[in-house]
């Protein structure tokens, strides 16, 4: 079992065992996050390091959690941790604390953290954890980089908050665009992410339902 | 060590090795027995991760681990991260005069230009009626004065005065609600009392990529600098909108409400420093640097009267009746409040 999970433990979540657009885990942080590249970065980042954390935490703990509290256990674990990191990045790295400081609601109540505890970390080990932390943080974090940069461009018409079009217009004289204000909206967060799901299933009939 | 067998068919259990070729109960063969996990195991352990005790003292044992574990990070960590706010404060007064200063006012060098313009000693504290309180400007939180959005009474409002190249800035602290949550800022006045010399604005929680740029985008602060808090001496600060009006700064596209925010923020922080900036425009210096705008003003009552009249305005007006009626600079243009005071 254990010999059988391991290899696609870290590249599953990647893409074809995606949280986000398989699992349907952390649909509502993907909508908030996803105006800007920068922002859906630094939640990508986060959450795949409050994830793996947990993850072994809970993946060590396992054999001791009563089952009844389990659910409470590990929110208090991924409170604690984001807390805590979250403390230690106001006294050392106080800018990457402030970009942090809104995300830290939206990461302990992220369901692919207790997604994963529950269905991963639960009944595995440390190293699998680990493995299963990272491959759900990252592959979050791409489909929420994929997502912003259709926002953001042709929202705002800039990536990482550096004005492309603006340039490209300055440089070429070509003008006639007008922001999109409609990818500035969650309802376009929905809609690109339907089209990512759409694209992912057309090529893995498997993930088809039947 | 004995395993057990249960036979599946009549439930008799029998010790041994392996299963019975036969059950004694029922005659079935051994194929019909399934071997039963060890109870005793677990038990010989103590630990019984289902009972109710073990999962009291569980949640009691991390409720204290985590509790500690929170408390010593939040203590232990405590004057760094003071220290980091402290800065942070420095850079967002500091960031409010950045035009005037020429460059741009990060946290690494924030600390630096502080003490360059010695700020320390530079500050002060007035009350809403703009007399000097005995106070430190600098640990004021903004936040503690005001209620509802509108100024306390009894607040001490902090000002921090900077020095650059001859000139006063008079940097006051705005605080307000945005749309999501608190918006807050520092607004710096050259020493006519009125005119904005540059503005810094920070949120807790406005959207990302439209509220959010009242801080983001370094062209909204940009867009405050020679707008004006007086206009004909009547109290009407700068507004925030995408109308065409006079003395405003264009609203953020696509944020109308965090803008709108900002306007009252403004507004209302203002209200508070009112009586403090009339009193700069008052002083001396002040009156010098508004000769031009005043004389405008004065021509509508009488030429002759310029100078005494402008007079009037900051002091016998702040002493005289109108005092009472709270909207001294505004009320004194009215025929009735001349009367008064004449």
């Amino acid at each position: 079992m254990a010999a059988e999970k391991k290899p696609g433990v870290f590249t599953g979540p990647l893409w074809t065992n995606n949280p986000v657009v398989v699992q349907v885990l952390g649909i509502c942080s993907a909508l908030a996050v996803t105006t800007q590249m920068k922002p859906a970065l630094v939640m990508g980042i986060s959450l795949t390091c409050v994830l793996a954390f947990a993850n072994v935490i809970i993946s060590l703990l396992r054999k001791t959690i009563p089952n009844r509290i389990r659910i409470i256990v590990q929110l208090v674990v991924v409170a604690a941790l984001v807390i805590i990191v979250n403390q230690i990045l106001k006294a050392f790295a106080f800018e990457v604390s402030k970009q942090l400081s809104v995300y830290v609601g939206l990461i302990i109540t992220n369901c692919i953290l207790m997604g994963r505890l529950e269905a991963f970390a639960l009944g595995n080990k440390p190293w699998p954890a680990l493995m299963d932390g990272l491959g759900n943080g990252i592959g979050y974090a791409l489909i929420l980089l994929a997502v912003a940069t259709f926002r953001e461009f042709f929202g705002a018409g800039t990536l990482f908050g550096i004005d492309v079009i603006a340039r490209f217009v300055n440089e070429t004289g070509y003008d006639g665009y007008q922001n999109c204000g409609f990818f500035v909206m969650p309802s376009a967060a929905l809609i690109l992410l339907g089209c990512i799901i759409w694209y992912l299933r057309s090529k893995n009939p498997e993930l088809q339902d039947k | 060590m004995a395993k057990k067998f249960r036979c599946t068919v009549c439930g008799y259990i029998h010790e041994g090795d392996k299963a019975p070729a036969e059950c004694p109960v029922c005659k079935q063969p051994s194929s019909m027995f399934e071997e039963i996990a060890d109870e005793s195991k677990p038990a010989k352990k103590g630990l019984n991760t289902n009972s109710n005790v073990y999962t009291i003292v569980y949640a009691l044992i991390l409720t204290v681990l985590v509790a500690v574990l929170l408390t010593v990070a939040a203590v232990g960590l405590a004057p760094q991260q003071k220290a980091n706010s402290d800065n942070e404060k420095k850079q967002q007064i500091l960031s409010a005069v950045a035009e005037k200063l020429g460059k741009e006012v990060t946290f690494t060098n924030a600390a630096d230009i502080w003490s360059e313009l010695d700020m320390d000693n530079n500050t002060l504290v007035v009350d809403v009626n703009g007399n000097t309180v005995n106070a430190n400007a600098f640990s004021i939180e903004p936040k503690s004065l005001f209620k509802g959005g509108i100024v306390k009474d009894d607040a001490q409002l902090p000002v921090f005065k900077a020095n650059i190249a001859g000139n006063t800035y008079y940097i006051m602290c705005m605080y307000g609600s945005g749309l999501w949550d608190a918006i807050w800022g520092y607004i710096a006045v050259e020493a006519d009392g009125s005119t904005i010399a540059g503005a810094s604005f920070d949120h807790k929680g406005e959207t990302a990529g439209l509220g959010a740029k009242i801080k983001d985008d370094p062209n909204f602060a940009k867009a405050f600098i020679g707008k004006t808090i007086f206009t004909n001496g009547e109290f009407a600060p700068v507004v925030v909108t995408k109308k065409n009006v006079e003395n405003k700064v264009d609203a953020i596209t696509g944020a109308t409400k965090t803008s709108d925010y900002v306007g009252d923020m403004i507004r209302n922080s203002l209200t508070g420093y009112k009586a403090y900036l009339l009193s700069i425009q008052g002083s001396e210096q002040a009156q010098c640097n508004k000769e031009q705008e005043c004389c405008g003003k004065c021509k509508n009552e009488g030429e002759g009267q310029c100078a005494g009249k402008c007079k009037d305005n900051a002091e016998g007006c702040g002493e005289g009746q109108c005092k009472g009626e709270g909207d001294c600079g505004g009320n004194c243009k009215d025929v009735e409040c001349n009367n008064v005071v004449k």
